[in-house]
């Protein structure tokens, strides 16, 4: 890496590029559904927006589970041949996931991307930041993935599919997707933003995916990655994380005891990053890979990006000093910063 | 239940806006909620979907799958024709030609289907030679859209392998709406569907879908070709949706979450002071 280019610019890069081939890609690869790369991508691209070049896998579940597994369960058909589009999604899924495996989400993801430009937003117009959420709440929050995944991808929409509950949970993670509200608008469609007045559980989904948009929005500025914690793809990812070729690895050392910075640096808040002295994969459920726990790792090779043996990137000090300048004087310009020495200096 | 091919003759007949003509109908299931099951132009499972060719004595009628392999298709007595999946899935293309001395008539109809997924893109069927005259949409709807009142869609008028220009190209509905726009000098041509449900109910599987058909007429070299091009639209979701009401959620959710930011703040402060 250049004095210049650093690993998070070089990933900002290459996520405005996804985010602009993901959101508007049809132009390139072709209006149609079946113009597209999988229909099962392992970020949230959205189906929603007509513009997409390819749209997340969590919509080809939930349909699945609604219309062919929930309704065959129901009706008495077979069963394996209804399951069969799962398989066909999952092992599409799959294929892809092994090439970058979580990586999608922290260079690839389109929503994952926009919550980093809030962030910087906050960043940039000075406001008090909240750099690491406390370990208690990143502690409690951590399940919620694993529900929202659970629930609102499989279970709801089989228990539509089968009848028990209404049509309106046949799917229900979509209904409340900031990424559907995100990427719709960006497109130039605001018809995604609205309040479903026709029965009460459209309603309160759309008054969910509204607030959450909302929220997201607000706590975006102020907190990194806040829907991310709580993303049913990140739990999708985390149990299949073992099978991908790109791995975070750790050698720990004593030093890393008094030290701690990869933690800080950690938009995810994985605090195990620095406490883990013994296991040399430290791919965490909650990791996006994205590489800054490496770049702001002091100590020689401690953490490494690998691409099955290969090394990709590794810490280093002399990177960890420049970066770690580079990052000051970054965080140093901004509105607030710059409106009070405009203040200080009329006065 | 009146079939509604009966409806949609009865009042083109009423109107006179048009002559009986080549062209597909779909013929509905009696449940109106038996709808709600597809999604975004998803169709063709289990029993198969039964559509009505309309005014179709002497026509030959097929199925054009999206790999462009030819299924010939026989119509009963009443025009009824059950499609059954394919093992395709994608966009597929009724198509009806019925040719006589100085008279070249093609009805289409596209229609999704369920199946294995097919590397061949909707691009290669709607751009395929299947009639003269053609009417191409541009594009089709794609998954998780499909159309709807108050929608602004786009077509292509194809003559042979040319754009079509200046020609005029109508639309009529199975509400009772009658438009007519003529072609650019590309041969493009846009329509606005009509938000013309007589009573639209809240939400998307509360209403049957009504039934809108293009039809185009060119007379070339002595012969008169009439080519219609036809498809299912839905009442427009605004009826039941507020959008000023989304807006004002989000706006809710975004004060409530600086709300939020600012309370655990304050309570960390006192707590440190604590
Ligand atoms: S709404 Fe969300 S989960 Fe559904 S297709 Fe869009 S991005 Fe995927
Ligand atoms: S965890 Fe974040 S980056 Fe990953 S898919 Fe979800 S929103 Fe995108
Ligand atoms: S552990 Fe490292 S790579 Fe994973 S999210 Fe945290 S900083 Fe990024």
């Amino acid at each position: 890496m250049t004095d210049r280019l650093n690993l998070s610019l070089l990933r900002k890069l290459v996520q405005l590029l996804a985010f602009l081939f993901l959101v508007y890609g049809s132009a390139i690869v072709g209006f149609y559904t079946a113009d597209k790369i999988s229909g099962a991508l392992p970020a949230l691209a959205c189906a929603y927006d007509q513009q997409t070049a390819d749209y997340c896998t969590l919509i080809p579940f939930q349909h699945q589970m609604d219309h062919r597994v929930g309704m065959v369960i129901n009706a008495g058909g077979d069963l394996l041949k209804a399951l069969l589009p799962s398989l066909i999604t999952l092992g599409t899924f799959l294929l892809m996931f092994v090439v970058l495996n979580k990586a999608f989400c922290g260079w690839i993801c389109p929503l994952g991307f926009f919550q980093e430009v809030l962030s910087l937003i906050g960043q940039k117009l000075g406001l008090r930041r909240i750099e690491s959420l406390p370990e208690g709440l990143v502690l409690r929050v951590r399940p919620f993935k694993w529900v929202i995944l659970l629930l609102l991808v499989f279970g709801l929409p089989l228990l539509a599919g089968l009848g028990s509950v209404g049509h309106e949970l046949g799917s229900p993670y979509c209904s409340i997707c900031p990424s559907r509200i995100l990427t719709t608008l960006a497109a130039g469609d605001t018809s995604q933003v609205y309040l479903d007045t026709s029965s009460d559980g459209y309603f309160v989904l759309s008054l969910i995916a509204n607030l959450l948009f909302g929220l997201m929005l607000a706590w975006g500025l102020f907190v990194r990655q806040p829907f991310c914690r709580i993303c049913p793809m990140l739990a999708l990812h985390a149990a299949f994380r073992s099978i991908g070729l790109v791995r975070l690895v750790k050698q720990g050392k004593p030093r890393c005891e008094k030290c701690g910075l990869c933690a800080k640096a950690c938009p995810m808040d994985i605090r195990e990053i620095h406490t883990e002295m013994e296991q040399r994969d430290v791919l965490f459920a909650d990791c996006t890979l994205c590489g800054r726990c490496v770049e702001f790792c002091p100590d020689k090779e401690v953490l490494q990006l690998k691409y099955v043996t290969l090394p990709l990137f590794k810490a280093d000090p002399a990177y960890f000093k420049r970066r770690k300048q580079a990052q000051g004087q970054w965080e140093k310009r901004n509105l607030l910063a710059w409106w009070r020495k405009r203040r200080g200096g009329a006065a | 239940m009146i079939p509604r091919t009966l409806i949609l003759t009865a009042l083109l007949a009423l109107t006179g806006t048009t002559q009986a003509a080549l062209s597909w109908s779909s013929q509905l299931p009696p449940n109106p909620h038996a709808d709600h099951a597809g999604h975004g132009g998803h169709g063709g499972r289990g029993a198969g979907t039964p559509f009505i060719l309309r005014d179709g004595d002497g026509a030959t009628a097929q199925l054009r799958l999206p790999t462009l392999v030819r299924r010939a298709l026989e119509p009963d007595a009443q025009g009824l024709v059950t499609l059954q999946p394919s093992g395709l899935l994608s966009y597929h293309l009724l198509l009806a030609t019925r040719s006589s001395p100085g008279r070249e008539e093609v009805a289409l109809r596209y229609h999704y289907l369920n199946g294995k997924p097919s590397d061949a893109s909707p691009s290669l069927l709607v751009n395929s030679r299947k009639a003269t005259l053609d009417i191409i949409p541009a594009p089709l709807t794609r998954e998780h859209q499909r159309y709807q009142a108050n929608g602004a869609y786009h077509y292509l008028l194809r003559y042979g392998d040319l754009p079509l220009a200046n020609t005029e190209v109508r639309l009529t509905t199975s509400n009772g709406s009658v438009l007519s726009t003529t072609s650019d000098h590309r041969g493009r041509l846009s329509f606005t569907l009509p938000d013309d449900f007589p009573e639209v109910q809240a939400g998307r599987g509360a209403n049957r879908p009504a039934e809108f058909l293009l039809s185009a007429t060119h007379t070339q070299a002595g012969t008169q070709h009439l080519t219609t091009l036809s498809a299912d639209y839905h009442a427009d979701p605004a009826h039941w949706r507020s959008a000023l009401g989304g807006w004002l959620a989000l706006l809710g959710g975004f004060v409530g979450g600086l709300a939020v930011v600012q309370f655990s703040r304050n309570s960390s402060e006192e707590n440190a002071r604590d």
